[in-house]
């Protein structure tokens, strides 16, 4: 017995040594993350301007529009998009805000919001943000003389909000107190008038990192009366497309939001196909390069940006000034944020921009245009550049939301294709392949882009 | 003892031995104040022939008479001495033997072939009052004679034997061994310095003995001029001359810690003096220890045998600190005990081990519950304020107020504490903790004591049930459920042993294990089977004296865990809820080297040993293989620990320098120190922390609705007070604004609330959830804490519209959630079956007691 159990307590000293540990119990798995259906848009009402919102969706079901200031909400509205996938509110109906943020609440992440801000000679338009970033860039202001530039930040969260800014001229990198720890309360939008702050500047460009908190970033750029309005967007991505519609005085900006230097490349997509490699360069840290689309290309076409670091390109337009940030997305649904604008009459008919028309865009200048089409009794437009840049052909079908006519058009293999369409408060644009999708709107010499909001697939 | 030699050694000589007896010198040493010439004449007195040399160690001695002749050092006397001299009679100037002493020193000495032999002392001036007959030591050098104070020569003593030393007041040494060792230590005081000789003698290889028949007065001027810290110093030096390296390792450790104890407990007696003389005599040792060194040298050439020759006439313990305690005791006692009946068995009631074991035990759970003492209970983990006495027993008797799911057994039991008039809540959550702390100790001995065990693990083992392998950990987690359960194990498997002189009828035992077994189940139902096992495994490994029926009575005692148990069957059976404590490996190998060597022994500390082993190894695997639930880890946790206790308690029961005896006890203390080290933190092994002062805002801040409840998220499960459950990557689980009492720490049944809130949590997990605070509202949750490691949680609230951060603590992340609903009123009761089972229980219990009290009354 005292053998036995000599043997038991050996055995049993092994096994309590040598069987390994049963392991800390775990909680459950972690789930996979999903965006709250949600947008956040920059709002100005008053001093001439007014916004419109368009609110989108693929599903019919209820939203909630509020506006944010001072911490608390300043008005809200409860809406319904509707079997048309749509509904338009124009702020001054909701309440009389001033520059704030207002926040949509959305039935379902399938759905898109948009901002046009018109004012006495101008018209901006930009799609509304949906995912807050801990780093965001933007880049393309200026404060040189009649030029003014502001970024907004909107933090419609409960919890505030400090950031970071990392400004860049072609000074070189800007130090200002006013750039660090910048605190953004919650629910309340904080102005930042470069103008005042650092007057006199041509190439700005922003990096904000955001310590605490969450927020969104749009930046507003003026100037002789005009104004655009384009998004502050991740530093994250090395590869981008940017539709460029037909026209003069556009240029791509291209922003390097990093502490290195980057390598980029830009293929153009355009009339006579891809043409690879067609400029490239290096991009100083924090800084940007400026590419003069002209000397490219008058006509239609569309930019692939590479690069070997994070890089954001910006499309500018002037005088009409418009600014819109690239697409770093390719998808087969596309949702357009756009705007009915008072005052618009329809073209006679859908379809491609006539060849004479190009042409004559080609033979006169710009002002000359829109003197002409003034003439002609055109004083809006709107345009949907639409992208395919893969190596094959598809089929884009797009309609206005709201409207049951469906328009098609056959798009070779790294094509673009510039769409003359109805004015409305939205689009949708659907394609057998991966495309991008800028739409653009004219009106008495004031213009406006926007990227459109790609839908996940399926 | 050798033989009795009163008759020959006081028989004068006759002719033949005259001419036969060994021829001895006289070595006079000299002492301040004594009266040389009266010592010289009673030398001269002494009958024996032939007539001995005399020599006077004294620098200036004066007129000397006829034949005497001057030296200056003891040594060079003894160098100086003839090779015809066989013996050399060292001898104080203050000592004034009778005419017989040397003769009967020179008779005993030669009889018993002994190298050394001291005279029977005798106070000078004293009606034949006893000052020394030999001594022994303890490992510190310290005399212990047995004599009491004041006690007179009745030849009580009369026997000649082998002693660990003798006084250097009157000796007699063999010449060559003398010149062996250079005499007498020139620095050491008279008693060190006679202990540091024998102690050379008998490493020598020498005998040392007590020679009664040789009576000496003693004047005692040398213990005048030279006691105190010289004495003490010379002790000092005499271990570190005498001693192996290997045994001054330990003993010169042990000795300082000795030193301090009773330095402190003299403090106690308002005496300074000692702890003054104990730093003078390291100092002194520091000072000579090139000097000691030295003598350590020139002693190693003669040095025949090992230490064990040494400890063969040393007690246990500490004579200084037995006497010093024992005095203590006597000053407590005597404030309630005037006539000091008490008082006159302290001194032996210090010579138990078992009881230094029990003193030591106890002191060490006082020092280690210092931060509950005083700073109050640590409110973590599970160790939460009792409810008032008359809520605790709704909850027993009703459950949840809101679903009326049965609570944790223990509930019951902390409302009979509550009503007991110990002060407030928390001042009888404190003294309950302390309690059990002291039930441990006293209960392993007690067990231990039934065995049949009777050293100083027996007591000191109840450390290792509160802090050993298994218990650490438990507690280490806060679980103050397994701190009491651990307390009342040792009970429970005690009452199915049976002690064989316990007279008391059968039902007694039945009684008592009815009794304890409801206690038990009620903190921990797994454990309630380990009597049993322990009782099986007792007989199975060869025991004797266990009983199984106690045993099984016991098992009744699950009663009052069944309500708990059948609503909630995955707290036992569901081993995705587990702790995931895991001993580390060390334990297993101390265990098995603790019991091993004892195995190997045929007594009932093998087997108890065995059992102890069995027990604690078994536990140790079970947590590892990660069977079941909460409740199957708490049992087999404590387990761990209560099995390594048994297996102390065997290895610490007698201490003895065989080697794989000392391989054991060494393991076995290893095991009483580390665990001290866990119970040691100030709480009993609780950790620190309180989770209701941190959450105490919920309530500062609350409306008239009150505080509602707090959502409490985390990755480390240890954030989480009480039971947590598992979301998404983290740990979550809802806290009464209001702050978390003890019935709390375990989650109700799983209802359909429960799974509605964690989807909401899954949802708001995801990120998708914009208003968070709405989603939360239904659950009355008002705030939101988390803690930890930022985690996914922390991440999707950022950005949310309706839970407001707040600033309120430093630590973790609060968020309030300004939309949050009070909880709508329920009249939920408990079923028919959870109130008979409760009711069942009571009269388990009931019986118990009525048992116990009627084989009490037929005695």
């Amino acid at each position: 017995m005292r053998l036995a159990a000599l043997i038991v307590v050996v055995l049993l000293a092994a096994a309590a040594t040598v069987i390994p540990e049963g392991g800390q119990p775990q909680p459950d798995p972690l789930l996979g993350t999903e965006l709250p259906a949600m947008a956040v848009c920059p709002v100005q009402e008053g001093a001439g301007r007014s916004t419109r919102l368009m609110v989108l969706s693929t599903v019919d079901g209820p939203a909630r529009l509020s506006s944010f200031a001072g911490g608390e909400e300043t008005a809200h509205v409860d809406l319904v998009i509707g079997p048309e996938g749509l509904v338009a509110v124009d702020m001054v109906d909701v309440a009389a805000v001033g520059t704030v943020g207002s926040l949509v609440e959305l039935p379902m992440l399938e759905s898109a919001v948009g901002t046009l801000v018109t004012g006495p000679e101008s018209v901006a338009a930009e799609s509304c943000l949906s995912t807050p970033r801990q780093e965001f860039f933007i880049t393309g202001g200026s404060t040189a003389s009649e030029e003014e530039f502001e970024l907004h930040l909107m933090n419609p969260y409960s919890g505030e909000a400090i950031v970071d800014m990392v400004v860049r001229s072609e000074v070189g990198i800007e130090a200002t107190a006013a750039f660090s720890s910048l605190v953004v309360p919650p629910r309340t939008s904080h102005v930042v008038d470069f103008t005042r702050v650092l007057p006199g500047r041509e190439e700005i460009s922003i990096t904000i990192a955001v310590q605490k908190g969450a927020i969104f970033g749009a930046g507003r750029q003026r100037s002789d009366g005009a104004s655009a309005m384009w998004n502050a967007v991740a530093a994250g991505q090395n590869n981008w497309h940017v539709p460029i519609p037909a026209g003069e005085g556009r240029t791509l900006l291209i922003g390097n939001p990093s502490g290195i230097e980057v390598d980029f490349q830009i293929d153009h997509f355009g009339p006579e196909g891809l043409e690879d490699a067609l400029q490239g360069g290096i991009i100083e840290p924090r800084g940007r390069v400026e590419i003069d689309l002209d000397e490219i290309s008058i006509e239609a076409g569309a930019i692939r940006v590479v690069a070997t670091g994070p890089v954001v390109p910006v499309l500018t337009s002037r005088p009409g000034l418009a600014y819109t940030t690239g697409s770093d997305q390719v998808a087969t649904l596309w949702l357009i944020p756009a705007a009915r604008l008072e005052g618009v009459e329809a073209p006679e008919e859908d379809g491609e921009v006539p060849e004479e028309e190009e042409e004559a865009g080609d033979e006169e200048n710009g002002e000359e245009g829109e003197e002409a089409e003034a003439q002609e009794g055109v004083a809006t437009r709107a345009r949907l550049v639409i992208l395919n840049p893969e190596i094959d052909d598809v089929v884009v079908s797009y309609r206005p939301l709201g409207m049951a006519e469906v328009n098609e058009v056959e798009l070779g293999a790294e094509d673009v294709v510039e769409i003359l369409v109805d004015p409305a408060d939205g689009y949708l644009v659907e394609s057998t392949g991966p495309i991008v999708v800028l739409w653009v709107i004219e009106q008495q010499g004031a213009a406006a882009f926007s990227i459109g909001v790609p839908l996940p697939d399926g | 003892m050798t033989e009795a030699s009163t008759p020959p050694a006081t028989e004068a000589p006759t002719a033949q031995e005259h001419v036969t007896a060994p021829r001895v010198k006289v070595i006079l040493t000299p002492v301040e104040g004594a009266d040389l010439k009266a010592a010289l004449a009673m030398v001269g007195r002494q009958v024996y022939v032939p007539q001995p040399e005399v020599v006077v160690v004294h620098p200036d001695p004066g007129e000397l008479p006829v034949g005497v002749t001057r030296v200056g050092s003891l040594e060079e006397a003894i160098a100086a001495t003839d090779q015809d001299i066989s013996y050399l009679w060292i001898l104080h100037s203050d000592a004034r033997p009778r005419p017989d002493a040397l003769s009967a020193l020179v008779t005993e000495v030669e009889r018993n072939e002994a190298a050394l032999g001291g005279s029977k002392l005798l106070r000078a001036g004293t009606p034949d009052v006893l000052e020394s007959v030999g001594s022994a030591t303890d490992v510190f050098g310290e005399p212990y004679s047995g004599l009491d104070e004041g006690e007179i020569d009745l030849q009580q003593y009369d026997v000649v034997r082998e002693v660990a030393f003798v006084g250097s007041a009157s000796m007699l040494v063999r010449r060559d061994l003398a010149q062996g060792l250079k005499g007498l230590d020139p620095r050491m005081p008279p008693v060190a310095a006679g202990l540091d000789f024998s102690q050379k003698t008998r490493l020598a290889g020498g005998r040392v003995i007590s020679v009664p028949s040789s009576e000496v007065y003693h004047q005692d001027r040398c213990q005048e001029k030279m006691g105190g810290w010289r004495e003490l110093a010379g002790r000092l030096r005499a271990m570190v001359v005498g001693y192996s390296p290997l045994t001054l390792a330990w003993v010169l450790p042990y000795d300082f810690a000795v030193s301090l104890l009773d330095a402190i407990a003299n403090l106690l007696l308002l005496r300074v003096k000692p702890a003054l003389d104990y730093l003078r005599s390291w100092l002194w040792n520091l000072v000579f220890l090139p000097s000691t060194i030295g003598q350590r040298r020139r002693f190693r050439p003669v040095r025949e045998m090992g230490d064990e020759e040494l400890f063969r006439f040393q007690a246990r313990g500490s004579v200084r600190l037995r006497e010093t305690f024992s005095e203590l005791s006597s000053r407590f006692i005597s404030v309630f005990d005037e006539d000091q009946a008490l008082v006159r068995g302290a001194r032996r009631i210090w010579t138990a081990p078992g009881l230094w074991g029990a003193g030591l035990a106890v002191a060490v759970i006082l020092i280690g519950a210092r931060s509950i003492i005083l700073g109050g209970m640590p409110n973590i983990g599970s160790s939460f304020p009792f409810e008032p006495g008359r809520e605790a027993f709704r909850l027993w008797f009703d459950g949840w107020a809101d679903s009326s799911s049965p609570v944790h057994p223990s509930v019951g039991v902390n409302g009979v504490l509550a009503w007991l008039p110990l002060g407030s809540l928390e001042t009888t959550r404190t003294l309950a903790t302390i309690g059990f702390g002291l039930l441990a100790v006293l209960g392993m001995g007690r067990l231990a004591g039934r065995i049949g065990l009777r050293g100083p693990g027996r007591y000191l083992s109840g450390l290792v049930l509160l802090g050993g392998p298994g218990i650490m950990l438990i507690t280490g987690a806060g679980s103050w459920t397994a701190l009491a359960a651990a307390s009342l194990l040792p009970w429970a498997v005690r009452t199915g042993f049976i002690h064989p002189s316990d007279t008391r009828p059968r039902r007694a035992h039945v009684g008592w294990a009815l009794v304890i077994g409801v206690l038990l189940a009620a903190f921990s139902p797994a454990l309630i089977a380990v009597p049993l096992v322990s009782a099986i495994l007792w007989m199975l490994w060869g025991g004797k004296r266990a009983s199984l029926l106690p045993a099984l009575a016991a098992l009744l005692g699950t009663v009052v865990a069944l309500p708990f148990l059948l609503a909630d069957p995955g707290w036992l059976v569901d081993s995705g809820r587990r702790l995931g404590l895991v001993s580390p490996v060390l334990w297993p190998a101390l265990i098995v080297l603790a019991t091993v060597p004892l195995m190997l022994r045929d007594s009932q500390e093998r087997v108890y040993a065995t059992v102890g082993a069995s027990l604690s190894l078994a536990g140790l695997v079970v947590s590892r293989l990660a069977l079941g639930g909460p409740g199957v880890d708490e049992a087999t946790l404590v387990v761990a620990s209560f099995g390594a206790a048994m297996v102390v308690s065997a290895g610490l029961e007698s201490l003895s320098l065989e080697p794989r005896r000392l391989l054991g006890a060494f393991a076995a203390a290893v095991i009483v120190i580390l665990s001290i080290g866990s119970v040691g933190n100030g709480r009993l092994g609780l950790p620190e922390g309180d989770v209701n002062r941190a959450l105490a805002f919920a309530e500062t801040l609350a409306d008239q609705d009150g505080p509602g409840m707090i959502l409490v998220a985390s990755t480390e499960r240890g954030d989480i007070p009480g039971e947590a459950r598992p979301a998404s990557g983290y740990w979550y689980r809802l806290v009464d604004g209001r702050g978390m009492t003890y019935h709390q720490v375990w989650h109700p049944a799983p209802g359909s609330a429960d799974a509605e809130l964690e989807a909401v949590l899954d949802r708001i997990s995801t990120g998708s959830a914009l208003r968070p605070g709405e989603a939360l509202a239904p659950f009355a949750v008002e705030w939101v804490v988390l803690s930890g490691p930022d985690f996914r949680l922390d991440d999707v609230l950022r950005s949310q519209l309706d839970l407001v951060p707040t600033p309120l603590n430093t630590e973790m992340r609060i968020l309030e959630n300004p939309l949050a609903r009070p909880l709508p009123a329920t009249d939920a009761a408990a079923t028919d079956l959870d109130r008979y089972l409760a009711l069942g229980s009571v009269l388990v219990l009931v019986a118990g007691i009525g048992l116990v009290a009627a084989s009490r009354w037929v005695r």
